[in-house]
């Protein structure tokens, strides 16, 4: 009793700090709300007041949104928080950041299932809290995040029905296994996989246990099946081909170069495509993604955060050690016999990730998170026993006094790159001054014919592309209905609605229209042209890069 | 080491596959070097050319023969480590391989002091066999020495490998200790004759701290850090001593890192999509690698000490040098083959069965696949990264 109490505390404190370090600042860092997380917002928004999405669609199981295909649980988890909160920054990111939090016990359970040792569990879900990888997608909207707790508790659940039986469990497997597939895209190809595995590795029990099973495949067919018809025949097809490997920009343009078609049928691209998927696939272990770069949360060719923290790797080495050592059978039990899960988890998160058009996505691969951290806890725990059996005492002494000391000064810089570097370095990437730009139309909306935004900002080349058109409607909360019957043909081909008109900025032929506002990045504005332009608000980045500009011709 | 009494009809029979693929490898590299219209590396320097001042320049014969040579010396190693039926094994790997062809092709002096060292190996065990006379040593470790000057921290740390495994005795370790030392001599006397020469080579060697991205990132990092009143926590974390060791640790796991020899994450010459070694082969390497840590302490110390042979790579500018870290190719190429041996001999498990066919169809269906692709594509994606004009990898 007493031992179980001390567990529960010390899960207690564990899920605080990292409650804590998830919510705190969490609608200010990073920075601003990021393209996605406007179109989530507001996709919610029109859902909410008239149960459509912005472009008129029905209660959609998938969302065209900005022609991206968005999965839908982010958008209907979002639609209680809008209703009791409003349609600001808190509410979008809130959902995500709650979820998160619940998931630091949740991780717990999964561990405790899986591996039956409450040692490594504990220190697992100790890792998790600090782990770069979940707590960076735990403070913006991730439905990358989202889904992999869905699985997780999927797992946990498929795990005691095979322990204990019972039909809730089977129910609630299957409804999260396929919810998970219902709120982001690679889980629509890795549930599969991972449950024909789940079916080969416990064959035998799930024979003892084919009532449950059935009930389980029966739900899961059940629920999958609106998505298969989106997938195989609807929209989604769309976005797989949008985001599929043959798009990547590397392939087209240095390997097969731009399709030059010559040669004989072995030469043939999709030979090529085969062994460029498979870098792909390895580069998910290159060490540079796992720790040094993976999040991207700095600068490029700057030392900045990886998936998983350097101090991680003894642990992961000593981990992979003691899963593959047959004379540590005896000690390890449930996670020697889990092994095979262990491995195949591993390489079947990387399949749906290493498809798609990234070098790597930390993004897409955080499926991985849960077993990595199991084997770094494993790791940790036999490092730690092994060191503490060293018949150095002075050796002993100097691992025990210096380890730490190394741990701290990683997670110090952790920190510092959370709160400082982050924002500063990376704000661009979540479009870090459109939030202003757009208050400053909406106040000013009156006072011009006309509003033209340009899509396209960036401050070393106009190459990322904006979406202002939500961020309008989100921080205007303009009328969905409204928006419904009016809005079309976004966001390429340019756009018109209301006053504002998204489309690219010519301003040689611009800077004759009076009584229009214009907003754009400098390469589309020249806020230097004082004969003909009138600025009226520059807007920079925090590191204090000249991001947008606003103006009208004299 | 395996006694192998292999009769002489069979022995002629191995010699003559042994030719086959020393031939089949200068073929490939002139395949490679005809199919790119026959661009060569920028000059490199030679450790000693350097230090005399003369410019030397090696006919393209002598690389075609260093990339045979070497062939041929990791069949005479395999014969001293592998049965007699798998002799044939090393060096088929190796004569296969894209990575040493495309060496050849762009004459690139790593070619060289791959026949080094792997002449230096050889003579090593004959010589602690009492087979062969240290002479032969002298004269590698030598030309090692003065072919390039980050071989001497790799000996030495061989050196200190064979010396704490026990593998020689003691008369021996002493005589090894002297021609090490001796061989090292006119080094340090040449420091003492011509200091800033010495210095200026060994800045143009090892430049792995000359990155100059590195040094600005933690700069800046610095800056933000004390503008936002984290200047304490800054100093402590954020100083450019622990960056280099990091970056130093993450060009370490770099060259652990599969990709970097499997894929072409890192670009042969620079551009190449064709990888160093067969991607086939990753599960024999990996499948040799735990049978090897698994049941040989004195396999596990010889990888262990075979890792000392990636330091001219690590100590290069770029994340990973390919053209040095060749040095360490023929340690995969034991690797693999043992990998290949042990899943042969394990083949009645149908999931080796499974692994074997596999590999061999996956690495059959890459040789044709790249064959093709460099005929086709090689050459206008050597323009596509480095434009028109140029005929030398490494000078734009």
């Amino acid at each position: 009793m007493k031992k179980r109490l001390t567990i529960f505390l010390l899960l207690f404190l564990i899920t605080l700090v990292g409650g804590f370090l998830r919510f705190y600042h969490f609608t200010t860092n990073p920075p601003s709300l990021n393209n996605d997380e406007v179109a989530f917002g507001y996709s919610a928004y029109s859902i909410l007041q008239t149960g459509r999405d912005e472009n008129g669609l029905f209660m959609p199981i998938t969302f065209p949104s900005v022609g991206d295909y968005k999965n839908p649980i982010p958008v209907y988890i979002l639609v209680p928080f809008i209703a009791l909160f409003g349609l600001n920054e808190f509410s979008v990111r809130l959902p995500t950041v709650l979820i998160a939090i619940i998931s630091i016990p949740l991780f717990y359970i999964f561990f405790k299932t899986l591996s039956g040792n409450v040692k490594v569990s504990l220190i697992a879900t100790l890792l998790l809290i600090i782990s770069p990888w979940h707590l960076f997608y735990s403070r913006y909207v991730s439905d990358h995040l989202i889904a992999m707790t869905l699985l997780v508790l999927g797992i946990t659940l498929f795990q005691k029905m095979l322990k204990n039986g019972g039909y809730l469990y089977a129910l609630g497997a299957a409804s999260s296994f396929v919810i998970s597939m219902y709120t982001y895209y690679p889980e629509r190809l890795f549930v599969p996989l991972l449950g024909t595995a789940l079916l080969i590795i416990n064959r035998k029990i799930l024979w003892q246990r084919r009532k449950e099973f059935i009930v389980l495949a029966l739900m899961a067919c059940l629920l999958v099946l609106p998505l298969a018809y989106g997938t195989f025949f609807g929209p989604d097809k769309a976005r797989a081909s949008m985001v599929f490997i043959t798009q990547d920009i590397e392939f087209t343009r240095y390997v097969i170069l731009d399709h030059l078609n010559r040669g004989v049928a072995f030469s043939s691209e999709n030979f090529l495509l085969l062994f460029f998927w498979l870098k792909r696939f390895l580069n998910y272990f290159d060490p540079g993604f796992l720790f040094t770069n993976g999040l991207n949360m700095t600068n490029v060719g700057t030392i900045g955060l990886g998936v998983m923290h350097l101090f991680e790797i003894p642990f992961l080495i000593f981990g992979i050690y003691s899963l593959l050592n047959k004379s540590r059978s005896s000690q390890l039990g449930s996670i020697y016999k889990n092994r095979a899960l262990i491995f195949i988890w591993i390489f079947l998160a990387l399949i749906p990730a290493s498809l798609t058009n990234n070098e790597t996505s930390a993004g897409r691969s955080i499926i991985l998170l849960p077993m990595l951290l199991m084997i770094t806890s494993l790791g940790a725990l036999n490092l730690y026993e092994k060191v503490i059996n060293l018949g150095s005492r002075y050796i002993k002494s100097f691992i025990l006094t210096l380890y730490p000391i190394f741990i701290a000064i990683f997670l110090i810089r952790a920190f510092l790159i959370f709160t400082v570097h982050f924002p500063l370095q990376r704000g661009e990437a979540f479009m870090e001054g459109t939030k202003e730009s757009v208050l400053y139309a909406i106040e000013h909306k009156d006072e011009y014919q006309e509003i033209v935004y340009d899509a396209y900002r960036g401050i070393e080349a106009p190459y990322i592309v904006n979406i202002p058109h939500m961020y309008i409607l989100f921080y205007s909360q303009y009328d969905p209905t409204k928006f419904q019957q009016e809005v079309k043909d976004f966001p390429t081909k340019g756009a018109h609605f209301d006053k504002f008109t998204i489309r690219s900025i010519d301003w040689i032929t611009d800077r004759s229209k009076k009584g229009t506002l214009f907003i754009g990045s400098p390469w589309s504005l020249p806020d230097k042209d004082s004969e003909h332009v009138k600025v009226l608000k520059k807007i920079y980045l925090s590191n204090g890069a000249l991001a947008l500009v606003i103006v009208t011709p004299k | 080491m395996v006694n192998n009494n292999v009769s002489h009809t069979k022995l002629t029979r191995i010699i003559f596959s042994v030719l086959i693929t020393i031939l089949f490898q200068l073929l490939l590299s002139w395949f490679i070097a005809y199919s790119l219209h026959n661009i060569r590396l920028d000059h490199q320097s030679i450790f000693l050319v350097d230090l005399i001042g003369k410019p030397i320049f090696l006919p393209v014969w002598a690389y075609y023969l260093c990339g045979g040579g070497s062939t041929f010396l990791i069949w005479l190693i395999a014969r001293r480590f592998f049965p007699a039926e798998w002799f044939l094994l090393p060096p088929l790997v190796f004569g296969i391989s894209l990575w040493p062809a495309y060496l050849v092709a762009a004459q690139a002096n790593s070619i060289i002091a791959l026949l080094f060292s792997l002449s230096l190996f050889l003579s090593f065990l004959k010589w602690k066999d009492n087979q062969g006379s240290i002479w032969w040593l002298v004269l590698f470790i030598g030309g090692l020495y003065y072919f390039s000057l980050l071989a001497a921290p790799v000996i030495w740390i061989l050196f200190l490998f064979i010396v704490v495994t026990g593998y020689l005795s003691k008369q021996q370790k002493r005589k090894l200790f002297l021609v090490v030392l001796l061989m090292y001599l006119p080094v340090v006397l040449g420091s003492f004759y011509n200091p800033e020469g010495i210095y200026n080579l060994t800045k143009q060697q090892i430049k792995v701290f000359s990155e100059p991205g590195l040094l600005n990132g933690v700069n800046s990092f610095k800056g933000e850090s004390q503008q936002a009143g984290f200047g304490a926590l800054s100093k402590l974390t954020e100083n450019k001593y622990l960056y280099l060791s990091e970056y130093l640790l993450l060009k370490g796991l770099k060259h652990l890192s599969p990709s970097t020899y499997f894929t072409s994450q890192e670009k042969l010459l620079n551009f190449s999509f064709s990888p160093p070694l067969y991607l086939g082969f990753i599960a024999p390497f990996l499948y040799g690698l735990y049978r090897s840590f698994k049941n040989h302490k004195s396999s596990r110390m010889m990888i262990l000490a075979g890792l000392s042979l990636t330091l001219p790579s690590i100590l290069a500018q770029p994340l990973v040098d390919l053209h040095r870290l060749i040095l360490i190719m023929p340690a995969l190429v034991f690797i693999i083959s043992y990998g290949l041996m042990s899943l042969y001999h394990n083949r009645h498990h149908m999931f080796t069965k499974l692994l074997l066919w596999g590999v061999i169809c996956l690495v059959i269906t890459q040789i044709i696949v790249s064959l093709a692709d460099i005929s086709f594509r090689e050459y206008p994606r050597f323009r596509r990264y480095f434009g028109e004009i140029h005929t030398e990898v490494g000078k734009q």
